[in-house]
């Protein structure tokens, strides 16, 4: 087998955590392989939004772009709560039977040079710091072992880099510098619910988006086309290609290798996690690892620590807890939309330009402990051109679906939200018993359980969005969704969970294993607890750097390496 | 960031194939490989009309060639194939003349039948899937757009502001 080059550090995984902390080091003077399972993408070759079938296209899933999974067990469904139940006009019931089901593969993600950053909305967002201390301050979940002001500056810093645009004001969410771009102006969708959100006395706000307001080093301005998700082909959106990984390469000091899956990782009788084999093509290759960062995400990376026990660790790596795999936080989402006579424009505009924080905060919704956020969600759901009217809202054929599609384009209006998801032991990351992947590598098998909490919470979050689409003058609701009868996770988190106890945890403070002293975790799987509905890729970013700082300080590197 | 409910044709089709298993109805592998018919050709055609006819600002479905694409996915695809031929067969035995020779009246009033009888039955899954797919194929031609508030694809223009 053919041994690379060495370099200083190698990551695995080239989304928000594995791309942040490649790029950080290289700015410090390391030389970095970044190992990407996926294929790289042209967004003018892939992204098809200039085409007149546009709309037809998701983001495009070309082979070795989707990490394979299986679905473990899901729940019944409590009759009891059949309010929450996802339903659309045309369809009718979106699950039909007494089981929650998985929607699509149930676990949204890209696997691929930016990883799941390149279909990411791009919303930019702080923890909130007491959503932090849920255990200590609330009672329930986890704490995280660092405070947010551990994490500010580089939240600043990330900010900086990707060009994140937003309001100053940001409640508790304290910064030491503005954005560094002004906000996006708020498309028609977004300003009535502004408006409605103000009656009802909510205070909703421009969001911070990784989406550029203004040409920014070196990239051009939104063009507000609406579908950030399906891929920019502009490249103003945030993702991590065209931010931490164009400064990487920039530096000369950072080698990306798309399409390479590791299959193993070899960890030495010392702890030290020794060197790691991926494929290049059909050839193996072997890599020695002075510093290995694990950044695959919550289900990619627990398997990857699973799928490589060794006699000295037969749990697998870094997993002499247990804990590997456990408390798996998902996506606890809801959806809302109406039509409103006299919006006629809401396809147009940046997705989720709006949002509403005021029951963010883990004690603000009244009698359930964990927060949510609402935010403008018309075009992030897909309600940006004619097939999904025809497909979603507008019921029937002949003139009434014809004329019905010209009445009520432009005027859905969506609220969407997403809450706080607790641990329970029911919900988890393991590996399938049966299932392998072309390598003959187990699957990753997800169990999902929704307890009372997250139900409680939901039906806040679904009473709430009514409640604002009629203030609205939404006249009646033509579809909701979400995670009661669905598992369509796309933040997810949790899966080595960060802390100072090695006994309950994966990684320290510093995203270092416990366990090897050279391997680090920088994605969503060292979340101790998923937030009040923050989308978590700045939160990533910003802890992926952190490592990378504390990797260069010098408490990993062989001292003729350290930087001081 | 939240995930928009699958683009139902891809849905709908793995209920068809789940359908399919658990029906003692079905048609031979040899028709269902075989080219269509003229007869089911001009059958399907009119059931495609009936969903989306002609009227003053764009055409009907086969203005815009959507039987033409519809065709092609089910050379390609052998479960839609499957339920063409047996929803063309259906729109033809109900007691009367072919589908094709009922008066345009009778014709929407046969498809409003379908789009509310059993969802376990050939009639309903054959008007639910063929109306989802023949929907994304029109509205994929921009000559279907006119009346709407979108006159090109979301790239390169975007929407700039200011907006209404």
């Amino acid at each position: 087998m053919a041994v690379s080059q060495r370099f200083d550090a190698v990551v695995v995984g080239s989304g928000a955590g594995g791309a942040a902390a490649a790029w950080r080091l290289c700015e410090k003077g390391l030389r970095v392989l970044l190992l990407e399972a996926g294929p790289s993408f042209d967004p003018t070759r892939d992204y098809k939004l200039s085409q007149p079938d546009w709309e037809r296209h998701r983001f495009p899933e070309p082979p070795g772009s989707q990490g394979k999974i299986s679905i473990g067990g899901l729940d019944r469904l409590d009759p009891a709560d059949a309010e929450l139940r996802s339903w659309n006009r045309v369809i009718g019931p979106l699950v039909r039977g007494d089981a929650r089901q998985a929607m699509g593969p149930g676990y949204w993600h890209v696997q691929g040079v930016g990883g799941s950053t390149l279909h990411f909305v791009g919303e930019s967002h702080r923890m909130h710091p007491d959503a932090m201390k849920l255990r200590s301050r609330h009672g329930v979940g986890c704490d995280w072992p660092i405070d947010y002001a551990d994490l500010e500056p580089y939240y600043a810093l990330c900010e900086s880099l990707v060009g994140v645009a937003g309001p100053h004001d940001q409640g508790a969410r304290w910064r030491s510098t503005s954005f560094p771009l002004p906000a996006h102006p708020l498309s028609p969708p977004a300003q009535r619910l502004m408006a409605a959100g103000s009656r009802l006395g909510m205070h909703w706000q421009p969001n911070s988006r990784a989406a550029l307001s203004a040409a920014y080093d070196g990239r051009p301005a939104c063009n507000y086309c609406g579908n950030c998700n399906r891929g920019c082909p502009l490249g103003d959106k945030g993702s991590a290609d065209v931010t931490f990984i164009r400064k990487g390469l920039a530096s000369g000091r950072l080698t990306v290798k798309p399409a390479c899956p590791v299959v193993r990782i070899r960890a030495a009788s010392n702890g030290r996690i020794d060197s790691l084999e991926y494929l290049e093509g059909k050839n193996p290759r072997r890599i020695e690892t002075p510093i290995l960062i694990l950044a695959a995400g919550a289900v990619q990376t627990p398997r990857l620590l699973l799928t490589n026990p060794s006699r000295q660790y037969p749990k697998g790596l870094a997993n002499s807890s247990g804990q590997v795999g456990r408390n798996f936080m998902e996506t606890l989402s809801w959806n809302s939309t109406g039509l409103v006579p006299g919006l006629t424009q809401s396809h147009v505009g940046l997705q989720s330009d709006a949002i509403c924080w005021d029951f963010n905060a883990p004690a603000a919704i009244p009698g359930v402990i964990g927060g949510c956020r609402f935010n403008s969600s018309a075009q992030e759901i897909g309600f940006t051109g004619p097939i999904a009217y025809a497909s979603r809202i507008v019921s029937g054929f002949g003139k009434q679906l014809k004329d019905g599609v010209r009445a009520s384009f432009g005027s859905a209006l969506s609220v969407g939200a997403i809450g706080e998801f607790v641990p329970n032991d029911k919900t988890f990351v393991d590996l399938d018993p049966q299932k392998k992947d072309r390598f003959g590598i187990s699957l990753p098998r997800l169990h999902s359980h929704l307890s009372r909490l997250e139900i409680e919470r939901l039906r806040f979050m679904a009473s709430q969005s009514r409640r604002l689409l009629k203030e609205a003058g939404a006249i009646e609701l033509v579809e909701e969704f979400g995670a009661w009868d669905h598992f369509s996770a796309t933040h997810v988190f949790g899966t080595c969970r960060m802390g100072n106890d090695p006994v309950s945890s994966v990684v320290d403070a510093n995203c270092r294993s416990h366990a090897h002293p050279n391997l680090y975790i920088t994605d969503a799987s060292v979340f101790p607890s998923s937030g009040g509905g923050e989308s978590p890729s700045l939160t990533i970013h910003a802890l992926a750097t952190r490592a990378a700082d504390v990797i260069v300080s010098g408490c990993a590197l062989p001292a003729s390496r350290r930087i001081v | 960031m939240l995930q928009e409910p699958l683009m139902q044709r891809r849905r709908l089709l793995k209920i068809v194939g789940a359908f399919f298993l658990g029906q003692a109805f079905d048609i031979s592998p040899a028709l269902a490989a075989a080219a269509p018919s003229p007869s089911e050709r001009a059958t399907f055609a009119a059931f495609l009309d009936v969903l989306l006819p002609r009227d003053a600002l764009t055409g009907s479905a086969t203005d815009l060639r959507v039987d033409e694409q519809l065709w092609l996915l089910a050379d390609s695809e052998a479960r839609f194939r499957r339920l063409v031929v047996l929803g063309c067969q259906w729109l033809n035995m109900t007691g009367g003349p072919p589908f094709t020779e009922l008066a345009a009246g009778q014709q929407i009033a046969l498809v409003e039948w379908m789009s509310h009888s059993d969802w376990n039955e050939v009639p309903r899954r054959f008007y639910e899937l063929v109306r989802q797919t023949a929907v994304e194929v029109y509205y994929s031609d921009p000559a279907a757009w006119r009346g709407l508030s979108i006159e090109h694809p979301p790239q390169p223009l975007g929407y700039l502001p200011p907006w209404q």
